[in-house]
């Protein structure tokens, strides 16, 4: 597969990913802005631009309301760490692919983008959960007619890389706030609730709300496929299968034989494997650190990624010699 | 209920569909039956469903900065089988002759030797390359792909108005404009037995795989695009998933030492077929325009040395030129001894100092185009043209009387279009897209066919407010449908016991519990 | 001075091309014109080409007949030594002046349209309309051949030759306009004087041997030269710059209607910026 759709495509599967986590993430802090009038609304939003990693602009930092954070982190379209942005940036890349994924999968991407003012209008009027809940429908929709129309290959490969990078990056994220500023963040169950994550946990954990396990589900429940492990688990996967399953058979052509296994691999089995061993007792101590070793592991995934599989270059500006280049005199 | 059709006044032109007001001809009946019976209302909600299933699925095209679709008809337009057949020969004879042309001016140039066509015509046209001059394709086709745009006169005959030899496109809208009509106005086909399109991409791939340099058993071959800006992006991407090659930008190919590879996840692999939607002059930077940033330096020797193929071949502009299109005639006669199936439109050159008098007397009867002008660009119809346009045009004109032909302006024939909530006229013409995989040269039944949207207009591009039809060929007997309505005779023609035979029981689930009984116990 | 009856001259030519860059050319892609042809009044016997950076070369035959080599080299390098080498020989004596020149012979070729590239103006002969008014009234009533020497003549007397005066997409009228130029440019004005009074005529890129009383075994420093062939019956040489009629000291490489059909060198490259460029070309007559 060409580097450029492979790249293209890693990061379209991260895009929507980042909208779908996104949208997950404002709806669970909407809902509790609105439930409880105890909540310091301005502190909470603050918390949610430290955990999408986005700085709040200079002229919105005297006041950060419910809507602040709507219009820049849910409808903003040109920042590709807001919801609109997010899917916006997931099309422009779709678009660069559309000969690789199917056109219903496209068709899901455009009809979003097309239907996002509409929808934006719609949250004026009957509150933004219509709007996120409208999205994190979309994401689902785009990744079930991946799965159903997409063949097994490569392009998938880097798309469900992506997905999965973006998903533990997101709740590493997510759970740093809480960990890192506790008198700003939301509560564990609202945490919960953004990572989709509350119901199968009182289904399995009951209602004992203890910290410690809740955080530890997050990061270590297996079984859950939004859980830090498990999509580590399963970019580790992906990683596997590429360096496995050449396209081409080795030796047609010039091809790069790469000798040594590649090492974005390592690092993010490495994570996974440290975090496996992790002592669950202890894990509330060792969380700060684990968290942010998490994310340095996410983003040196990234980069060596890229430096293994996408080696092409932006459009080449060709030189001539001066202008008395072979000059007859 | 009030006829749709009640209103429509045919224009001073052959009317596709209708032979005199009320009765439509014979290919038309079907169409007509079931659109008579439709209110504006239900029209106006079905041309809503198409429009915004183009827009749902990204069939557009850039305009500028903005991304359009381009608007598709309800009314598709019809052709008989007795009349595709003159097409369809008429075109295949028509790139025989272009692609014969074209192996002669990159080669002996016996055409200019006995005096067919002088020498100076290609060598002064802008689609002739000396670059290209001694590459030889593997299997002597340039023009793999053509657009042939046709028109009809006021008498009904199909004329030829312009080659297309290069870069031709559209052929995505004629697959996208069934798709779309076959889901929105399934009502329009039935008992029609319409020839399907989607052929085409099997066909294309089939002929570049033929074009592969020899020796090249399985060749790997590319759609070459200048990227998502490019306004016919959606079709390379289409062609290029319906073909399951890889579309790839210029920065993809690495060309060296002749032979061209792309950067792929897997280190450089070899390319051999590069099907490329690029014009010549951006296509290789050492040859052409150096400041290309799209193209692919050395691509050009590496297919002078055989190793890669390019379709279509450089340099095919020397046949589509509109100079040389009053030159095909005689082509025809020339290498392929036959007469013309498809007359061109009455075209004057203007080399001939009396002729040229008379041409600029003239202007205001004539439709002029500049020689090298693509798109409808530079053209200018003498009828429509204001006293100041005329004025303007008599000076370049006379000139510059090798760059132009003059042309009697023909009343393309009208089709009714769905316009403002009823059916009006308009002018449409028609692109047959024909692929030549060297042993023979493939039609796809029907084309593109173009509707001038602005009343009276005569231009039909994509970009001067054009819209399409979707462009039936009627089939001329069950065997020939191609087994789009039927299936085709062999494998697949079971009689329904041996179907039942082959196919094994299946479980239905198990039987619903009675309602009655969960409410007992619920309560 | 008494003129020695001569026989053939054989040369052996040595065109060496260093390209220095600012930092690292990281992929280059490269035509060579300096192949001398074979034509009835040369033979090349030997010519080749070496590369430093090695690369492996590809040779084709263009349009214009010119023997071109093409190379390209992927890997980054900061110099690129281009050395050609070949060996030729000439014939003594231009060939005759066709002796059925004349005016409706030559439209005649015109007009059948094999001349055709060599009878309008190219991007690098072109000249203002004044110009051509004026070639034709200065050689009103001459045949082909007087209206070729005039036309010499007024080039020769009307520009100075002046190394670095111009550069190599300067054209006619330019040169024309500052009066001075090199070879090139007494060629493409010339060229374009000649196609403005009706006489087809071509470029001619190749070598020209700088000292005429050389003997055997004598080596000079030399450079590569232009000049021009018109039609008139047959096509015959013209020196503009020397005002004279190639001989046995030019070597014939490559022809069209001007400098861009036939460019030694022609290259394009990405990378560091800057490059600079020394030619050398050195002379020996073996014979």
């Amino acid at each position: 597969m060409l580097s450029r759709i492979a790249e293209t495509l890693f990061w379209l599967g991260r895009y929507v990913e980042r909208a779908d986590d996104t949208a997950r993430v404002l709806d669970a802090f909407m809902h509790r802005l609105l439930d409880d009038p105890g909540t310091d609304e301005e502190a909470a939003c603050r918390a949610l631009f430290d955990i999408l990693g986005v700085a709040l602009p200079k002229e919105e930092s005297g006041n950060c309301d419910a809507q602040t954070v709507m219009s820049l982190l849910g409808f903003d379209a040109a920042n590709p760490s807001s919801v609109a942005g997010a899917w916006q940036a997931a099309h422009a890349n779709a678009r660069g692919v559309r000969e690789v994924i199917s056109a219903e999968t496209f068709e899901c991407l455009n009809v979003t983008r097309r239907a996002l003012l509409a929808q934006r209008r719609a949250a004026g009027r009957v509150g933004p959960h219509a709007y996120l809940r409208y999205i994190k429908e979309r994401a689902a929709l785009f990744y079930g007619l991946a799965d159903s129309t997409m063949r097994r290959d490569e392009g998938w490969l880097f798309l469900t890389l992506g997905q999965s990078l973006e998903r533990a990056d997101m709740t590493a994220r997510l759970l740093s706030v809480r960990v890192l500023a506790s008198r700003y963040a939301p509560d564990w169950l609202t945490l919960m609730r953004a990572a989709g994550a509350d119901e199968v946990y009182h289904r399995t954990e009951g209602w004992a709300s203890d910290p410690q396990s809740t955080a530890g589900f997050l990061v270590l429940e297996d079984s859950f496929p939004r859980s830090i492990v498990h999509a580590l688990a399963r970019a580790e996967q992906c990683l596997g299968e590429l360096a496995g399953t050449p396209q081409f058979p080795r030796g047609a052509g010039r091809g790069r034989v790469r000798l040594v296994a590649p090492s974005a691999r390592r690092v993010i089995g490495r994570t996974r494997t440290m975090l496996e061993y992790l002592d669950a007792d202890s894990l509330g101590a060792q969380l700060p650190a684990v968290l942010k070793e998490l994310q340095e592991a996410c983003l040196a995934a990234s980069r060596q990624i890229a430096e293994e599989y996408f080696q092409y270059g932006p459009p080449v500006i060709w030189l001539h010699g001066k202008d008395d280049w072979a000059r007859v005199d | 209920m009030a006829d749709v059709f009640d209103a429509y006044e045919p224009a001073a032109a052959w009317d596709e569909m209708f032979e005199a007001p009320g009765a439509p001809r014979r290919e038309y009946e079907a169409v007509f039956a079931t659109l008579e019976h439709l209110d504006p209302a239900e029209l106006r909600f079905r041309a809503d469903q198409v429009a915004s299933s183009f827009t749902d699925r990204g069939v557009t095209f850039a305009l500028g900065d903005e991304e359009r679709p381009f608007p598709l008809d309800l009314v598709p337009r019809v052709i008989a089988a007795a009349e595709w057949d003159v097409i369809g020969r008429g075109v295949r004879q028509r790139v025989k002759a272009l692609e014969a042309f074209l192996a002669d001016v990159y080669g002996r140039g016996a055409v200019f030797a006995d005096r067919v066509v002088p020498r100076s015509v290609v060598l002064t046209g802008g689609g002739f390359h000396r670059a290209a001059h001694g590459i030889v394709p593997q299997n002597g086709v340039r023009v793999h792909v053509a657009g042939i745009d046709l028109v009809r006169d006021v008498d009904g005959r199909f004329r030829v108005l312009e080659d297309n030899g290069r870069v031709p496109s559209g052929v995505s809208y004629v697959m996208e404009n069934r798709l779309i009509m076959t889901r929105t106005f399934p009502g329009l086909f039935a008992d029609q037995r319409v020839r399907p399109v989607d052929d085409y991409p099997g066909r294309l791939i089939a002929a570049l795989r033929a074009a592969a340099p020899a020796g090249v058993t399985d060749p790997v071959v590319v759609v070459l695009t200048p990227g998502v800006a490019n306004s016919a992006y959606f079709e390379h991407a289409l062609l290029a998933r319906l073909m399951g090659v890889e579309l790839v930008e210029g920065r993809d190919l690495i060309c060296s030492g002749n032979g061209v590879r792309m950067r792929t996840t897997s280190g450089e692999q070899p390319v051999h077929v590069v099907y490329r939607r690029i014009d010549d002059e951006f296509l290789d930077p050492l040859h052409f325009r150096p400041d290309s940033v799209i193209g692919c330096p050395g691509i050009l020797n590496a297919a002078r040395a055989g190793r890669v193929a390019i379709a279509n071949a450089v340099g095919c502009g020397a046949a589509d030129d509109k100079l040389i299109y009053t030159y095909v005639p005689d082509l025809i006669r020339y290498y392929l001894a036959e007469e013309p199936l498809l007359d061109n439109v009455e075209t004057y050159r203007l080399d001939d100092p009396d002729r040229l008098a008379h041409v600029l007397d003239s202007l205001a009867e004539l439709v002029l185009k500049p020689v090298d002008g693509a798109g409808g660009k530079g053209i200018v119809i003498g009828p429509q043209a204001d006293e100041r346009t005329l004025r303007r045009l008599r000076a370049q004109v006379a000139a510059a009387p090798r760059g132009w032909i003059a042309q009697r302006p023909v009343a393309l024939s009208t089709s009714p279009t769905f316009v403002a909530d009823r059916f009006a006229p308009r002018h449409i013409d028609l692109r047959p897209f024909a692929v030549n995989d060297g042993d023979d040269v493939w039609v796809l039944p029907g084309g593109l066919t173009r509707v001038a949207l602005p009343e009276g207009a005569l231009v039909v591009n994509s970009s001067q407010g054009g819209g399409s039809k979707d462009t039936w060929v009627l089939a001329s007997d069950p065997s020939a449908a191609d087994g789009v309505v039927e299936p085709a005779n062999g494998t697949f023609a079971l009689a329904p016991a041996a179907v039942r035979e082959g196919v094994a029981d299946r479980q239905a689930g198990p039987p619903a519990e009675a309602p009655s009984q969960q409410q007992q116990q619920q309560q | 001075m008494p003129r020695r009856p001569e026989g053939p001259w054989r040369l052996a030519i040595v065109h060496e091309t260093v390209v220095e860059y600012s930092g690292a050319a990281r992929a280059s892609y490269n035509e060579l014109r300096m192949t001398p042809l074979n034509t009835s009044g040369q033979t090349t016997l030997t010519s080749q080409v070496e590369l430093r950076p090695a690369a492996a070369m590809w040779q084709y035959t263009d349009y214009w007949g010119t023997r071109v080599t093409s190379f390209d080299l992927q890997e980054p390098h900061s110099a690129l030594t281009i050395r050609a080498a070949s060996t030729v020989e000439t014939s003594p004596a231009p060939r005759p002046r066709s002796a059925r020149a004349d005016w409706p012979r030559i439209a005649e070729r015109i007009a059948v349209g094999d001349l055709g590239e060599f009878t309008v103006p190219s991007e690098r002969t072109r000249v203002d309309a004044d110009l051509e008014c004026a070639a034709r009234e200065r050689t009103a009533g001459c045949g082909p051949h007087e209206a070729a020497d005039e036309i010499s003549a007024w080039v020769h007397e009307t520009l100075a030759y002046v190394p670095g005066a111009t550069g190599v997409h300067t054209n006619a009228q330019e040169s024309w306009d500052q009066r001075s130029g090199v070879c090139q440019d007494f060629s493409h004005l010339a060229i374009a004087l000649l196609r403005a009074v009706g006489v087809p005529a071509r470029y001619v890129s190749g070598y020209l041997f700088p000292d005429p009383d050389a003997q055997p075994g004598v080596t000079a420093e030399g450079q590569s030269h232009a000049w021009l062939e018109y039609w008139a019956g047959g096509w015959t040489g013209l020196d503009a710059t020397n005002r004279s009629t190639p001989g046995p000291r030019h070597v014939v490489v490559g022809r069209g209607r001007d400098y861009g059909d036939v460019l030694p060198h022609k290259g394009i490259y990405h990378g560091a910026p800057d490059s600079t460029l020394t030619v050398s070309v050195r002379f020996t007559r073996l014979a």
